[in-house]
């Protein structure tokens, strides 16, 4: 198999980043920042020939502009599969973004700290809201 | 850009074993129905979560 990580989510994400960066910075300059000497690296991690070396995700999270956390998750899955990637963050914990600390804050804000439980009509209702 | 998946780059990983077991289901379950897609927190969303946990 030439591509082994071809259609993974991260493959994904690196893809849609580069074309919606694309007015500002080009691939080259992302690899660039994210410190890959061999400017095809961009080309490889798109289409799936290599996969993220985890080493550098944050300073491709970076020159990508996502939240690092995001990345990591995907990149986790991505280099040690999906099985391997939850038992290490069984064991160490998940990383939150920066977006998930913001609902953590709403959360917390809008129910006076009060811890609400996930009851079956805040899961319908969160359906909704996220237009599932 | 899809209003809904990507983030500016931010500090590294939050403090999950801080979080409460409720917390880490609620944030859980954003991740499970937005396909992992890591949803902005809107105006319109805070609301509707207002709303629901107003009337809980």
């Amino acid at each position: 198999m030439t591509n082994p990580y071809q259609n993974t989510a991260t493959a994904k994400l690196i893809t849609d980043r580069i074309r919606d960066l694309s007015h500002r910075k080009t691939q080259a300059e992302i690899a660039s920042e994210a410190g890959f000497g061999n400017a095809n690296m961009m080309t490889f991690l798109k289409n799936g020939k290599n996969k993220v070396p985890l080493d550098r995700v944050p300073s491709l999270a970076k020159a990508l502009e996502v939240d690092p956390a995001y990345l990591m998750r995907l990149a986790l899955d991505q280099s040690v599969g999906a099985t391997a990637a939850k038992a290490i963050t069984d064991i160490f914990g998940t990383p939150t973004t920066e977006n998930e600390r913001g609902w953590l804050d709403e959360l917390r804000d809008v129910s006076d700290n009060g811890d609400p439980r996930l009851t079956a009509r805040s899961r319908t209702a969160l359906r909704g809201i996220f237009g599932k | 850009m899809s209003e809904t998946v990507f983030t500016l780059p931010t500090a590294p990983a939050g403090p999950w074993d801080q979080l409460t077991e409720n917390e880490k289901a609620w944030i859980e379950f954003i991740r499970v129905i937005s396909c992992g897609s890591d949803p902005r927190v809107t105006p319109a969303r805070v609301r509707a979560l207002r709303v629901l946990l107003d009337t809980e």
